[in-house]
Parts: C-alpha cells; sequence; structure tokens
C-alpha cells in the first residue's frame, strides 16, 4: 500500500501532504538555487552563447601541453579545446609525452600557422619550458605575425621580451613556482570572448585568481599561503597591453 | 507493493548516477594519455562531454521527479529526509558536472 494511501485510511493524508503546485516548486526550485550558489562559488561570468568575436577568419592558435599526469593533459584539452575551436580559423593543439615531444610538428604547424593568418596565438601550457628556443628556428618575416604568446610555465616571465624579440605583440608569463591553471582559466574564457584588452583580462585575471587563493587559504584554514601563492603567480605582460582578441596588429 | 514505492528509489538511482562521471574521470585520462591509450585524442572531447552531461541531465531530472513524488505521496519526515539524503548531493553534483559540459561546450 502506498505510504500516502495508508495515511489517508488513518485520515491524516490529506493534511500533511504537501500539494502538488508546492511540490513542484520546492523540486524545481532547489537544484536551481544549488546551480546559483555554484557560480557564485566559482566567482566568475558566464557568457551564454557568445559566439567567436569579429576577425575570426583572420587568426589561427597553436596550444601545447607538457608531459604531465594523463589527468591533467585530459582536462587542459577538454577545457582548452572548445575556445580554440570557436574563436580562431584553425587551431593546433599539442600534448606531449616527452620533452622534445611533437617539436617539428609544432614548428611545422606554427609556420603554416604564420603563412596562412595575419595573426597567430599561441598558448603554451607547460611548466617551466623553453619554447621560445623552437621558435627561434622560423624565418623572422613569419616571426612578427605571432600575436599573443601565454606561458603557464613556472620562472617564465622572465621570457618576456625574449618573445617581444622574436617578433611576439604581446606576452603573459608568470614570475614564479606559480599556481597558473588558476589564472588561465580566467585569461581564455575573457580574452577569446573578444571586448577587452590584454592589461584588462590581466587584471581581471589576477584579481580573480587572488579571489581564489584567499578562499583556499579560508577552507584550509591558513595551512595555504595565498599571500605567497599570489607573489609566485601574479601574471605580468610585456607588449601591447591595448591588444583585444579581434584586433588584427 | 513494490510498485507503490518505486518513487523511492528513484532518489537513490539520481545520486548513484553521479558516480559515472567520477569514475570515467578517472579512466578517461587513462585511455587516452595512459601507457597503452586506447581512445583517440580527437575524440577525447567530444566522449568527454557526453559522459558529462548526460548523467548530470539524469540527476537533475530523476532528482527533481523523485523530489516531487516523495512530498506528494510519503510522509513528509520521510520525504526530506529521503530529499537531503540523496536528491540534495545528486543534485550538487548534477549541477557542477552540467556547468563543467557548459564551459568545455564553450556556451556559458
Amino acid at each position: 500500500m502506498a505510504d500516502a494511501e495508508h495515511l489517508e485510511q488513518k485520515g491524516e493524508g490529506a493534511s500533511i501532504r504537501m500539494s502538488p503546485r508546492r511540490a513542484l516548486a520546492i523540486s524545481l526550485a532547489t537544484p536551481l538555487f544549488l546551480y546559483l550558489l555554484l557560480l557564485v562559488m566559482l566567482g566568475d561570468n558566464i557568457f551564454p552563447f557568445s559566439g567567436s568575436p569579429q576577425g575570426r577568419e583572420h587568426r589561427a592558435a597553436l596550444a601545447i601541453r607538457d608531459n604531465v599526469t594523463p589527468f591533467l593533459q585530459w582536462s587542459t584539452r577538454l577545457f582548452t579545446q572548445p575556445y580554440l575551436q570557436q574563436r580562431y580559423a584553425e587551431y593546433w593543439y599539442f600534448t606531449q609525452q616527452s620533452e622534445d615531444h611533437h617539436k617539428d610538428e609544432f614548428i611545422a604547424s606554427l609556420e603554416h600557422a604564420l603563412a596562412a593568418y595575419p595573426s597567430v596565438d599561441l598558448y603554451l601550457l607547460a611548466h617551466t619550458n623553453k619554447y621560445v628556443n623552437w621558435v627561434e628556428t622560423i624565418p623572422e618575416l613569419l616571426r612578427q605575425r605571432i600575436r599573443f604568446v601565454y606561458n603557464t610555465g613556472c620562472y617564465n616571465k622572465k621570457q618576456g621580451q625574449d618573445w617581444l624579440a622574436l617578433g611576439a605583440n604581446a606576452y603573459i608569463g608568470h614570475p614564479g613556482k606559480s599556481l597558473s591553471p588558476f589564472f588561465y582559466f580566467f585569461l581564455l574564457r575573457h580574452w577569446t570572448r573578444g571586448g577587452t584588452t590584454l592589461s584588462e583580462t590581466l587584471e581581471l585575471g589576477n584579481r580573480r585568481m587572488e579571489r581564489k587563493f584567499s578562499q583556499l587559504e579560508f577552507y584550509t584554514l591558513g595551512r595555504f599561503d595565498a599571500a605567497r601563492a599570489m607573489y609566485e603567480s601574479v601574471a605580468s605582460l610585456f607588449g601591447d597591453a591595448t591588444l583585444r582578441m579581434e584586433d588584427m596588429p | 507493493m513494490i510498485k507503490s514505492h518505486a518513487h523511492l528509489l528513484l532518489a537513490p538511482t539520481a545520486l548513484l548516477s553521479q558516480a559515472i562521471p567520477a569514475g570515467l574521470m578517472y579512466l578517461t585520462p587513462q585511455l587516452v594519455y595512459g601507457h597503452n591509450p586506447t581512445l583517440a585524442e580527437d575524440r577525447l572531447w567530444l566522449f568527454s562531454v557526453t559522459w558529462l552531461m548526460l548523467p548530470a541531465l539524469y540527476g537533475l531530472f530523476a532528482g527533481c521527479r523523485a523530489s516531487y513524488l516523495m512530498l506528494t505521496r510519503s510522509h513528509p519526515a520521510l520525504a526530506w529526509t529521503m530529499i537531503i539524503a540523496f536528491c540534495v548531493p545528486a543534485w550538487m553534483q548534477a549541477v557542477f558536472y552540467l556547468h563543467a559540459a557548459l564551459v568545455f561546450l564553450a556556451w556559458v
């Protein structure tokens, strides 16, 4: 016998059962509330179906992930690929299994991209790296088309001037043993959406990364040092701070 | 008897379904980037987004239906206990996986 029928037989059912309308409201509103709570906790805007900023046909991108755990390689690709696919005319994504893995393919793809598109962005999603040496081998005339380079590598902020000297218009890197994925999450989503300059994106990314570090410090009861993490991770910009995704230098 | 209590089983299935993304989140990277890759890298994205999205949608739907049925058919004490024990954790995980899938689709 159903619970409700049982209660009704006892003469209690009608009074304690919830009305269908109220039950429906609770059942729909609770998950919606939980989703909104999640968005607040994540601390980033949402951009429903924002599409691609203008000039997509004029730009291409390359991304490379180094030899880390399968989970990190998987999650980096899962996050990065749709943004590159949606907001660049063409993109190449490499996942390395050793230090010089995909070197020839990377250089060949970059040369192809630089020959075919006026603007090419690079996403170097790797621990302390020297991809700058790979790119040196590309003819100078082609290198001038490198527009923006983002490097997640620890201690790779110092490569900023090297990348500008190679021909890049702008470079963002991190100074120390950084927790750059926190910054990269905001950078990729906001920069590729267009409408904001690199300096605005940099400021937003650093601010929101700092907020995440503060939350971590709070949740870990101070075991995580937010100030130290920020000191090591704060991203710096070299080159054209006014560059926007839709610009063609 | 079983039929009349069937709606009580829906809430645990909503929660159980959320183990699928968690399990595949562990397995998929191994299938693609492990020592013996068996899943092509270019299929990774579609495969991953699909198994994030489907259990999330099922978890949300089943949780909502279970909550509605329990609130309208069962004793309030039982209904609220089941909702707090099963539906709320299922919803929390489902909205997380749903949002992740939407981010990985670049839709939000």
